[in-house]
């Protein structure tokens, strides 16, 4: 696997983390933030970082292509 | 509230749209376009993934369970990290092998078994069949809610009522057009995934329409809904997690991981993502846009459920609230869009799944049973007809599966049913790409366990729940046996099911795989695939073969056999790609051609009817044509047992591999010995870094020669010397081991023969060595000691090995190049039938000087005591060279010199240094072609020289392999001359025994074109031979007809036997037309079993037939002239008598009167004699037909007795009538038959002279009547026996001799026989026959 394959793969296990108990229950908590909820807006900010994660490896790729 | 017909208007147009866009898809894609090339396109085609459940099912989650069902989407979105080089790996593996379904994949990659592939089809059909039916059921329900804004419960309906029922149907017909409107082998379908785009467009724009209604329409934004929420005390924990089980972290995961898995394996996902795909980097493209589109889809998602719940409608509603929430708030419209993107997201995962589980069900089901059956030639035409029928059953399956099984279970459940279900593939697929260890028993094992348990906690408590089963399954367990309760498996408690079921099915699907694997062994065939697969990127440069075929079809063998399985059109488009991309033509493939073309046939195979099916077919097509797979050398057969090495060790065994191939290569490319070396030695330099090396070979006198060398030295060329057994080079040969030095310098006495810069520091010596033979040594030297390693010993001993397999290769190529040479020149000779004995010679002679790589040579014949020799040929050569004008051709062996010793001393003489002086030479006439070297051989026959033949001014020496070459040549030139001689002979006696045969020969092939016609038969029928053969066809020497008969009566083996005809007598036609008779003997010439012509000999009967008649006619004659003589005879003796007695009278006549009267008494007489004599000549000329009537046979014998009466009382003979009183009345002539019986019974009485018995019987025989008149005479002597019935014969001295043939001539006349027995001295028996009948 290259390098930048060994990258993909590390965002990945990295979003499958945050994105799981232990680290979920650090933002499990009945607050508003911003008229959202504090766990919802963890999740789409978390869920948007990860494609623009993606979109910025697949343009290196593409790029290098 | 909306009309029904609005609706359904709206629904119908809108799946009309969805037809005219796949057909624009379809036509583009036949036009050579493609409108889903585009990595967008790829991307949003991925939004498959969102079906109804997406649609309705997120919102009802969303307002159940809270954000938990964000995980759903959340699991695709960390999983394609992965893709780049996951999914592309999954991607390249399918297209290189052409596989388009999971089971195919499968079965593919773990050894191909049918077993595999049909057990994941299975597994896949169970977990598809219900989200299809949740697909038909969301679009029945929100049809309804939007005409009548209820649903009407399931089963509470007739089907004909359920609109669910018709849009099954019309999704089947959908389903069908777009996906098995023909078999396409690459099972792409354009045009259904630009609906799957637009309906994805659709889906995202209806379902952000009704979120921003609610969100900013309805409420005043998120923040306004979210407050609300938290302010209410039933929802606010909506908006946590791990509030309960229905939202644990635990479940969490296991949603995350579904999805992950759902997003590849569910059988449209792996449709979409990698049979449809065109391009492998619109992977890129998809990574992000695919999540992109998943946020935004679910973006309002929870805006709507939550505002719902705060707007009132029950939680229970939830699925719907997407559609209620427009329609109850006045934008019917909106809603109906709603319901069109609902219709979108099912239409798309029904049509797609539905073709996709059924290719699987055709290609992993029925036509693997198909085959096991042997019913493939039958089901063939029949594979689209089958799959529509897949897809139509699978759908219906759905549609009862919903109405029957699930009607109480929420849409939400069943997703997850089939997510639970389809991950356990993952192992197995996972194990595929990455684990070459996994077995097709681990797999099986996997699977097996896998879907078991999937099945048994999970969709078994549903159907429980359904009333399919007795609830106590679930609360006691089956049989009582708590431990198994199918929710607390092994007592397990306190999990959601789902998780539950996730557990223990993923827990044994990969327990059992990676052990099952752990513990078996992968097939030859599967560790080959695992090997494909696992390092498919890997493959890009060429390995070396490992295996090659044997006995391979050709290609037009194998397009035949392509035409019958996959038609003649989709055949010959495979032969064209396949020649495109091999490129090189037919005549020059190789061993990698072919495997290639194997693997092209199976693939092309693999396309219409799966891998499984397609191998079998091709194995057991090419074992028929006798083709079977051998190893290519043995030394590449380690490749796969080394592979435990280490890196750093695989990395210096695959260059030393490649060493070993590029030396292979080297070997099989080129024929002189020198250029082998060189190549090989810089192949070692190149790539292994061996800067020293050497290869010395033995002479035949033991001396070892430096035959190449590298980094050695020019000076090194040319060195010979004995090698001393002590030394390390001598040892080397004389054990055949290999010998490694680290330090040179620790055994200084032993380097003899070596070079100095060999020996200065570590050295290897490799023996070359053929199975019987030690032919020379290689060295490799490095200045560094120590520096070669254990390994290096193998590698230097298997390229010594190869160098071995090379010298002795060169040799032998020679040596059989030779042979076949003069072989073939041998085979020419014996094809020169036709040829004289001129050319054959001069072939001959030309063919020897070819082969024995002379310039001039000759060839002369000796005579029959040897002592003359007659020039016969000079090669051409020798022509050119030699000036003398008038050369002789007659030599006196006493005369010649140099080259009459062959002769004399009857050996082959060689001279390799003509100008030397020689006892023998007596020189050459200025002029003569100029000798260097010559060498000539005597030609024997038996102990006789035939001939000598010579050759000279070869560039090196003659040498025994010349003599053999030149006289097994001209053995068989010889021999071919003495062929042709006999056969000359032979041709010329049979020629000449055809033409001066007595008897005329023909013979005509099949179609009766006359092939031989000799002298003889042209000159009975008047032609000349030449205008007949060849020209003329044997039915124009016939009578119309005659020729058909014939040729049907020598085949009939009633004339002479099956196949022949003997003195069959016919006639044929001259050249006048007229007809001649002939005689015909003939037979049917055969060659191999096949009749090819007909061969016959006849003769001209004319003079026979002429012979008979003058024979005849003489005969006739000549008893013309005994009557005559008889019967002057018998007229001579009266006349005499009464001329006699009448002159007397007249003398005498006055004066003796009484002794006048006693005269004239005998004249009377004898006239009377003369004229009952007479009477009966005229009688037997003269005769006459019999006037046939009725009569009474016994009364005319009777009548005939009286007559008698006086003459048997005169003689005193005895009458004894013994005649039949039942006697019939039969037809003859009373007179002739009383003349006859008289005549009989006369000749009786007169054997009877001395008195005796006479007895007349008559009776009946069958159907004749007889009449036996016997009497007790002398009887006939035997010899007279034949002769009795001719005419004028008698044995008595008075008989006219006619009386008996006139008997038998009447009896004739009758139709009847006569017959006659006698013994001498004892009586004679004459019986008449008549016949009884008219």
């Amino acid at each position: 696997m290259t390098k930048l394959g060994k990258f993909w793969a590390l965002l990945g296990i990295l979003g499958f983390l945050l994105l799981n108990y232990p680290l979920l229950e650090i933002f499990n908590r009945d607050i508003l933030l911003a008229g959202i909820p504090f766990l919802v807006l963890y999740i789409f900010v978390i869920w948007l970082l990860a494609i623009i994660g993606l979109y910025a490896l697949s343009r290196r790729l593409t790029v290098r292509k | 509230m909306l009309s029904t017909g609005l609706v359904a208007a709206a629904a119908l147009s809108y799946l009309l749209l969805l037809f005219a866009i796949a057909y624009y898809g379809d036509w583009q894609r036949d036009q050579g376009k493609s409108v889903i090339a585009n990595p967008y396109i790829y991307a949003l085609s991925l939004a498959a993934y969102c079906t109804a459940w997406t649609f309705y099912g997120s919102v009802g989650k969303a307002a159940t369970s809270g954000v938990t069902f964000l995980t759903i989407y959340l699991g695709p979105t960390i999983i394609a990290f992965s893709w780049w080089f996951g999914l592309r790996k999954l991607l390249r593996i399918c297209k290189e092998n052409n596989l388009t379904t999971m089971s195919d994949f499968l079965a593919l990659r773990y050894g191909k078994g049918a077993f595999l592939g049909a057990l994941a089809t299975l597994g896949m059909l169970l977990a598809i069949t219900p989200y299809i039916g949740l697909q038909l059921k969301s679009i029945s329900d929100t049809f309804n809610i939007l005409v009548c804004k209820e649903v009407c419960p399931p089963g509470t309906i007739p089907v004909y009522h359920d609109t669910a029922f018709y849009v099954a149907l019309i999704l089947a017909w959908f389903g069908i057009l777009f996906g098995a409107r023909h078999l396409d082998p690459t099972e792409r379908h354009e045009g259904l995934v630009a609906v799957v785009v637009f309906e994805s467009i659709i889906e995202l724009v209806a379902f952000l329409g009704v979120g921003i209604l609610v969100t900013f329409g309805l409420f005043s934004g998120w923040g306004e809904i979210f407050a609300r929420l938290k302010q209410s005390p039933a929802f606010h924990q909506l908006l946590l997690v791990n509030t309960g089980q229905h939202n644990s972290y635990a479940l969490l995961l296991v949603f995350t991981v579904l999805a992950m898995g759902a997003i590849h394996f569910l059988p449209r996902m792996f449709h979409m993502a990698v049979v449809e795909n065109t391009d492998e980097k619109h992977i890129l493209t998809a990574i992000w846009l695919f999540p992109l589109y998943l946020l935004l889809i679910n973006l309002f998602v929870m805006p709507i459920a939550f505002g719902g719940l705060l707007l009132g409608f029950p939680q229970n509603q939830a699925d719907t609230f997407v559609l209620r929430l427009p329609l109850s708030t006045g934008h019917p419209y909106l809603a109906l869009l709603v319901f069109l993107g609902g219709l979108s997201a099912s239409t798309a995962m029904v049509s797609v799944a539905s073709i996709t589980v059924s290719t699987m069900l055709l290609n992993s089901l029925v036509i693997p049973l198909a085959i096991r059956l042997r019913l493939q030639e039958w089901i063939t035409p029949h594979l689209l007809t089958i799959k529509r029928g897949c897809i139509l059953l699978l759908i219906m399956l759905g549609y009862f599966g919903y109405h029957l099984v699930f009607p109480t279970v929420m849409l939400v459940d069943i997703g997850l049913i089939a997510f639970c279900g389809v991950i356990q593939l993952a192992p197995a697929m996972i194990g595929a790409l990455y684990w070459r260890q996994a077995t097709r028993w681990g797999a099986l094992a996997g699977l097996l366990s896998g879907f078991c348990l999937w099945a048994y906690t999970l969709v078994l408590p549903y159907l429980v729940e359904a009333g399919w089963f007795s609830l106590s399954i679930l609360t006691a367990g089956p049989f009582g046996l708590a431990f198994l309760k199918p929710t607390a498996f092994l007592g397990l408690t306190g999990l959601h099911k789902l998780t539950h079921a996730f557990f223990w099915s993923l827990l044994f699907n990969v327990g059992t795989f990676v052990s099952v694997s752990l513990l078996t062994v992968p097939s030859r065939v599967e560790e080959e695939q695992a090997r494909r697969f696992v390092e498919v990127f890997e493959r890009e440069r060429e390995v070396p073969l490992e295996k090659r075929y044997a006995h391979f079809p050709s290609l037009d063998q194998l397009t035949q056999f392509l035409e019958k399985l996959i038609g003649p059109q989709k055949a010959g488009e495979a032969r064209r790609d396949f020649l495109r991309e091999v490129v090189i033509p037919e005549s020059e493939w190789g061993d990698r051609e072919r495997l290639r073309l194997a693997e092209f046939v199976e693939r092309t195979l693999a396309r219409s009817i799966g891998p499984a099916a397609a191998r079998v077919l091709k194995e057991g097509y090419l074992s028929a044509m006798g083709t079977r797979m051998e190893d290519v050398f043995d030394l590449f057969g380690r490749i796969s047992s080394s592979l435990e090495e280490s890196e750093q060790q695989l990395k210096r065994r695959v260059a030393e591999l490649s060493v070993l191939y590029e030396a292979a290569r080297r070997l099989a490319s080129s024929l002189y010995f020198p250029e082998i070396l060189d190549g090989v030695l810089g192949v070692l330099e190149e790539k292994l870094g061996v800067e020293k090396s050497a290869v010395r070979l033995l002479d035949e006198d033991g001396f070892l020669h430096i035959k190449g060398f590298r980094g050695l030295g020019p000076s090194t060329q040319g060195q010979a010397f004995e090698p001393d057994p002590e030394s390390f080079l001598g040892q080397c040969l004389s054990t055949s081991q290999v010998i490694s030095v680290a330090d040179t310098a620790t055994a200084p006495d032993r380097l003899q023969g070596l070079i100095e810069a060999e020996a200065m520091g570590s050295l290897v010596l490799a023996p070359i060595i053929t199975e019987t033979m030690t032919l020379g040594v290689l060295t490799a030297a490095s200045s560094q000691k120590g520096y070669f390693t254990k390994e290096h010993v193998e590698f230097f001993q298997s390229l010594a090995e190869q160098l071995g397999l090379a010298v002795r290769s060169v040799n032998m190529e020679e040596a059989l190049r030779l042979d076949e040479s003069r072989l073939e020149a041998v085979w020419q000779l014996s094809q020169m039938t036709k040829a004289t004995t001129k050319e054959i010679t001069d072939f001959a002679l030309e063919e020897g000087v070819r082969l024995t790589k002379s310039r001039i040579g000759y060839l002369a014949f000796t005579n029959e005591d040897e002592t003359v020799l007659t020039m016969q040929a000079w090669s051409r050569t020798t022509m050119q060279e030699c000036l003398i004008a008038d050369k002789p051709l007659v030599y006196p062996l006493e005369t010649t010199g140099l080259w009459g010793e062959a002769v004399r001393q009857r050996r082959p003489i060689i001279t390799n240094d003509y100008a030397a002086p020689s006892p023998y030479k007596k020189g050459y006439p200025e002029g003569h072609a100029e000798i260097r070297r010559h060498m000539n051989i005597p030609v024997f026959d038996g102990d006789h020289i035939v001939a000598v033949a010579g050759v000279g001014n070869k560039e090196d020496d003659y040498d025994d392999s010349d003599v053999r070459q030149l006289t097994l040549l001209m053995n068989g030139m010889w021999w071919q001359l003495k062929r042709k001689r006999a056969e000359e002979a032979l041709s010329a006696e049979r020629k000449l025994l055809i033409h001066t045969c007595m008897d005329g020969i023909l013979a005509h092939d099949m179609s009766g074109t006359i092939l031989i016609f000799n002298e003889t038969a042209a000159k009975i029928l008047g032609y000349n031979p030449d205008e007949v053969i060849g020209k003329m066809n044997i039915d124009e020497l016939y009578a119309p007809g005659q020729a058909r008969e014939i040729a049907a009566k020598i085949r009939a083996p009633a004339f002479g036997g099956a196949g022949i005809l003997l003195n069959y007598e016919t006639r044929i036609r001259h050249q006048d037309g007229t007809f001649i008779p002939i005689w015909l003997s003939a037979q049917v010439l055969r060659e191999d079993d096949r009749e090819t012509g007909i061969m016959g000999h006849f003769r001209d009967l004319r003079e026979r037939k002429r012979m008979e008649e003058e024979l005849l006619r003489s005969e006739r004659l000549a008893v013309l002239g005994k009557m005559a003589a008889h019967i002057s005879h018998e007229i001579k003796n009266p006349l005499m008598l009464i001329g006699g007695f009448a002159r007397q009278v007249l003398k005498d006549s006055a004066t003796q009167v009484p002794k006048n009267v006693e005269k004239l008494k005998v004249i009377v007489d004898e006239v009377k004699r003369l004229e009952d004599f007479l009477v009966e000549v005229g009688g037997y000329a003269k005769f006459s037909e019999p006037q046939k009537q009725p009569e009474d046979l016994n009364l005319l014998v009777r009548e005939t007795c009286a007559r008698l009466e006086p003459s048997l009382r005169e003689s005193n003979i005895e009458l004894a009538l013994d005649l039949a009183p039942d006697l019939p009345e039969i037809p003859f002539d009373p007179a002739h038959i009383r003349q006859v019986v008289l005549n009989i019974a006369k000749n009786a009485l007169e054997a009877m002279e001395s008195g005796g018995k006479l007895t007349i019987t008559s009776g009946r025989q069958k159907d004749r009547v007889f009449v036996q008149i016997g009497d007790t005479g002398s009887g006939i002597p035997p010899e007279n026996l034949e002769k009795i019935f001719q005419p004028f014969f008698s044995s008595k001295p008075k008989g006219s001799g006619l009386g008996l043939a006139i008997s038998q001539k009447i009896i004739e006349a009758h139709q009847g026989e006569i017959t006659i027995d006698s013994e001498p001295d004892k009586g004679t028996q004459v019986t008449i026959f008549l016949k009884a009948g008219p």
